[in-house]
């Protein structure tokens, strides 16, 4: 008997274009089928969640160190930087924000997301990749990565976020306390309503990308080279990125 | 059920994962908290219009401040019925303090960077401003001029280019003068150009030459006249002479008649007889 996974999501022997466009959308289903799956409290069994703690726990406690040093790092060097330079110009009074809306609110997510998927990846193309003569893994199997890998881009990014926001305080005033309500002040404005709940979408949706397209491994054929999946996975996690980033940029034309 | 290896294991992988889903639950609610307080929404506050010729450059969140200091942030902006725009702004009441029935307020744009509301308050033992005050806002804006001076700077052009034109009366004056100061080079100098033909000039000139032969003429006349006056002064000179004379004579007279008049005093004294006093001088 077929597995489950290969009788919903039966492979398209159309070659080209048709064929492509068919296993996008056969990639669509099954992370539409994965998304559902997480939502579902009955998957949710004791074995999925001690899965999916270590999966997390894989993904974002261990990474969290070297994670927490590259942002304090950029962070500093960065906000250094542009300090700096608008002081240069006579523009320090825009320093703090620009640093705020470009790289707490924009690069720092995406940093997380691809230290996440750096680590993911490789596990679960480890992990789910089918092995031939053996029936390929379930959602069941997968669920776990999606999940795990999901919720540590928002830790990550959260946590990130944040310690970045210390460090660019303590870099442009010192350890003074007296610029604290100016810098509450300039949150404030940064994050309004809108851009708060666009940050936070956006780190949602980088943390399904990088949940899901790590997954989508279980639906290849394990006949394939190992390190060409892996390619393919990272070049389709990038390009969903890419995509994701790009949406948020149209919209705030708006 | 798989058979792939499952993940290495990590010890209290559940606990740590619940560790680290609450730390950043509780990072969210203190953020959101942060971000709440940060907006002044948490803060009571009154409501400030400020109306604008244009609000070109003001955001909603923009801070309006005072001496320096944040004092209110721009919640609201609209185009109001009057066709001026309305600038709502939340002013927290304990910053509120600042802001004086006298109050006056302004709108900078930079060259960089958002417009600038500020509050200025000359006089603060006025009366607080009230709620939902509406005050005109005064726009200082350095670019703004700009188009002003473009355009003045093109009248100014357009009459330059009038004035400077070959048929302009400015040309012609020009000409005018060209002629003049040639005509000052000329045979004639200045008073060709004055007089403009070579005929008046030279009855001019004749006249001139006439009136040097009358100059010449009544020189010898004075000259004459110089002498006559001398003979005058000469006459004049001996008369003041004579008159002096006349005085020493008058003055002897004098004194000779005091002495006849002593005389006869005398004779009279001596001749008690005689009656006839009266002496009769020849």
């Amino acid at each position: 008997m077929r597995p489950l996974l290969s009788r919903l999501l039966p492979t398209s022997r159309n070659k080209g274009v048709t064929g492509w466009l068919h296993s996008q959308y056969r990639y669509l289903k099954f992370a539409a089928l994965l998304i559902i799956s997480a939502f579902s409290p009955s998957i949710h069994d004791r074995t999925t969640r001690q899965q999916s703690a270590r999966i997390l726990c894989a993904a974002a406690w261990q990474t969290l160190p070297g994670y927490l040093l590259a942002s304090i790092l950029i962070s500093a060097v960065l906000t250094r930087i542009v300090a700096v330079t608008a002081d240069s110009y006579g523009l320090s009074y825009l320093a703090l924000e620009a640093i705020l809306r470009v790289f707490v609110v924009e690069v720092l997510p995406l940093v997380s997301t691809l230290f996440v998927a750096m680590r993911a990846v490789p596990l679960a193309m480890q992990r789910l990749s089918a092995i031939p003569g053996r029936p390929g893994p379930t959602i069941r199997d997968a669920l776990p990565y999606a999940v795990g890998n999901a919720i540590a881009v928002g830790i990550l990014a959260i946590i990130g976020g944040i310690v970045s926001l210390l460090v660019a305080y303590i870099v442009v005033y010192g350890f003074s306390h007296w610029a604290l309500p100016a810098y509450t002040r300039l949150i404030g404005q940064v994050f309004d309503p809108v851009l708060a709940i666009a940050f936070l979408a956006k780190i949602s949706l980088f943390g399904v990308a990088v949940g899901v397209a790590p997954t989508t491994v279980v639906l290849d054929p394990g006949k394939r080279d190992a390190g060409l999946r892996e390619m393919r996975v990272m070049v389709r996690l990038l390009l969903i990125l890419v995509l994701i980033e790009g949406s948020f940029l149209m919209l705030r034309g708006f | 059920m798989s058979e792939q290896p499952p993940v290495p294991v990590i010890p209290h992988a559940e606990a740590k994962a619940a560790g680290l889903l609450l730390l950043t639950l509780l990072l969210i609610a203190a953020f959101v908290v942060y971000v709440m307080t940060a907006r002044g929404v948490f803060d009571e506050s009154q409501r400030l219009v400020l109306l604008a010729e244009n609000s070109e450059g003001v955001a909603v969140g923009a801070d309006l401040t005072f001496s320096g200091f944040p004092i209110g942030r721009v919640v609201r902006i609209e185009l109001g019925d009057d066709g001026k725009a309305h600038i709502h702004i939340d002013v927290p009441l304990h910053d509120a303090r600042w802001l004086k029935t006298s109050s006056i307020f302004t709108l900078e744009r930079g060259v960089v960077g958002g417009a600038r509301l500020r509050a200025f308050s000359g006089v603060l033992e006025d009366p607080p401003l009230e709620d939902n005050a509406r005050r005109d806002v005064l726009i200082g804006d350095a670019a703004s001029g700009v188009p002003e001076l473009v355009a003045t700077m093109h009248k100014l052009i357009g009459n330059l280019e009038r004035l400077s034109s070959e048929q302009s009366p400015l040309s012609a004056s020009l000409d005018n003068v060209q002629q003049f100061t040639a005509a000052l080079n000329g045979k004639h100098g200045a008073l060709g150009a004055l007089l403009g033909n070579e005929k008046d000039v030279a009855r001019v000139i004749a006249s001139l030459e006439q009136t040097r032969l009358m100059l010449s003429e009544a020189r010898a006349s004075l000259q004459k006249l110089d002498a006559a006056l001398v003979d005058v002064k000469a006459i004049t000179g001996n008369t003041r002479q004579a008159t002096e004379d006349l005085d020493a004579l008058r003055a002897e007279i004098d004194l000779n008649l005091r002495k006849v008049s002593g005389l006869v005093d005398d004779l009279n004294r001596k001749w008690p007889f005689a009656r006839e006093r009266e002496l009769k001088l020849p």
